[in-house]
């Protein structure tokens, strides 16, 4: 086999596989936290989708400018599905805020739906569209090498400000032990509503970076929500560190796996692989 | 500084804490002793407002406090060490300290506060990038105790430091509160090692079955009847 083609696949498993780390680390966050499974997290990458190609369409603001707004909307999305969704189930059983979440993933899909019809669309005139870089051979995608640097950045920053502020040191004794934070003087509601809005930029943020190279529609964010639970779970739940290296063996396996065996087997390649990491190490390959 | 009125604290219709009051005056030394499920950790619990009491009232330096969330209690300068330790096992012994002075602002400060914790407890010093599960019984009560001092709390309530240690160290760090009580930070301890505890305090209280059945200075309550047939079986 060709060198120059299996580097390509690595390369492109490596690009979308960043993406895909920055989704599951938003998702691990809130997992890792408050042990909620946020069901909708596949449409709050859609809905940072859909604000992308509305403010590149309505107002004529390229995606990469609009990213820092989506990142902010997202944020707010996330304290309010905190505030009205999750907040008014906190103390009863877990799987009471689960089904909470799957009922707000419906509600925001039709909501979009029934506003902006089923129709599949795409940025194809922004700043970094159709450009792409060739040497020895590869060719990378502009849009896919921008925002797989942008998204290993921002997981960096995340798992810079989870580990070393005084916020990521509340946060991370609030997912420990909840009641004994509340002892040291943390309001755990608060760790809560920020960790949600977190979580929600994070996606947001993937988002911004992802309209740039794929198509928007308002189920989009189904398939990468279900590759995120597995990231997820192979990374170790609340995880950051194991999201981010799941996140890109995922990709990888996505990719490789992918052109090897046909590509409309790459999501059974990845299943197989959770499958097999999961009866061995129940945990996930990074977790506690 | 701190006075409780007439607490009552009830579990489903199960009365554990019935009208109990007592008084802790700044700089003093008070324990509130009794037998296992007498109600001691309700006490300390109730005073966190981790558990919310049906009736009574609590002022903390003449405000009251019993309507009031945890954390908020907590930014009063009460600081409670609760039973178990309940250390963050997965932080290190320094982010263990650090979260404890989370009600400060005063970063300076705090770097200073962690360094006399270290002065106060060396192991710590020693240990301080390990996380917080490598620690042993007594290692962990130590760090325990050292996180509650590092919000620099006006008022340090104790939930039985000395459960599950060996006699030595339940010892030790029963004398490390004293030690502690002379610096100037007043102290609230709830123990069931009344012979060591009432020796050391200003104050002490006797818990039975949810209600205060004796108070008085520690060597009278040790020199009384009560105490003494009860507790230490003469």
């Amino acid at each position: 086999m060709d060198v120059t083609i299996f580097l390509q696949l690595v390369i492109s498993g490596l690009l979308i596989g960043f993406v895909f780390s920055l989704i599951a680390v938003g998702l691990t966050l809130i997992w890792g936290v408050m042990d909620i499974l946020n069901f909708a997290h596949g449409d709050f990458l859609m809905l940072a989708m859909f604000s992308a190609f509305l403010m590149f369409a309505n107002l004529g603001v390229d995606p990469v400018f609009s990213l820092p707004v989506i990142v902010g909307l997202l944020f707010f999305v996330g304290l309010l599905t905190f505030r009205l969704v999750i907040k008014p189930v906190l103390g009863y059983h877990a799987l009471i805020a689960l089904l909470a979440t799957f009922g707000l993933s419906i509600f925001i899909r039709n909501v979009v739906l029934f506003f902006l019809g089923p129709d599949f669309r795409v940025i194809n005139q922004s700043v970094l569209a159709g450009k792409r870089i060739s040497f020895l051979g590869l060719h990378l995608s502009l849009p896919q090498l921008v925002s797989a640097i942008g998204c290993v950045l921002i997981t960096y920053v995340v798992y810079l400000f989870i580990s070393k502020s005084k916020f990521g040191r509340a946060l991370r004794a609030t997912a420990l032990d909840k009641d004994t934070a509340l002892l040291m003087g943390i309001n755990t509601n608060r760790v809560f509503a920020l960790t949600f809005g977190l979580g929600a930029a994070c996606v947001g943020a993937a988002g911004g970076f992802l309209v740039n190279f794929y198509y928007v529609f308002p189920e989009v964010g189904l398939n990468f929500a279900i590759l995120s639970f597995v990231i997820v779970a192979l990374g170790g739940f609340g995880n950051i560190g194991g999201a981010f290296l799941a996140g890109i063996l995922v990709g990888l396996v996505e990719n490789i796996g992918g052109f090897f065996v046909g590509p409309e087997f790459k999501y059974t390649l990845v299943f197989i692989l959770y499958l097999i990491v999961i009866s061995l190490r129940p945990k996930g390959l990074f977790g506690w | 500084m701190l006075k409780v009125n007439d607490i009552s604290v009830r579990y489903d219709l199960i009365s554990v804490l019935d009208n109990v009051s007592f008084l802790v005056e700044e700089g003093q030394f008070v324990a509130i002793v009794g037998a296992n499920s007498a109600g001691k950790t309700t006490i300390l619990k109730t005073l966190s407002a981790l558990v919310s009491a049906f009736q009574g009232t609590i002022e903390f330096f003449n405000e009251r406090i019993d309507h009031l969330p945890p954390y908020e209690i907590a930014a009063k300068g009460i600081s409670h060490v609760p039973e178990g330790r309940r250390i963050f096992d997965k932080l290190t012994i320094k982010e263990n300290l650090l979260v404890g002075a989370h009600v400060r602002d005063d970063q300076q400060d705090v770097l200073e506060t962690l360094e006399e914790m270290y002065a106060l407890f060396p192991i710590l010093k020693q240990r301080q990038t390990q996380k917080g599960e490598t620690l042993s019984g007594g290692e962990r009560q130590q760090l325990a105790i050292a996180r509650g001092l590092m919000a620099k709390p006006r008022l340090l309530m104790l939930d039985e430091p000395s459960l599950g240690l060996s006699p030595i160290l339940s010892n030790k760090v029963i004398h490390t509160c004293e030690e502690i009580r002379r610096k100037g930070t007043t102290i609230l301890i709830v123990e069931q090692k009344v012979t060591e505890v009432l020796k050391l305090v200003d104050r002490g209280y006797v818990l039975q079955r949810g209600q205060i059945i004796m108070e008085g200075k520690g060597e009278e309550l040790l020199e009384s009847d009560l105490i003494r047939k009860a507790y230490l079986g003469l």
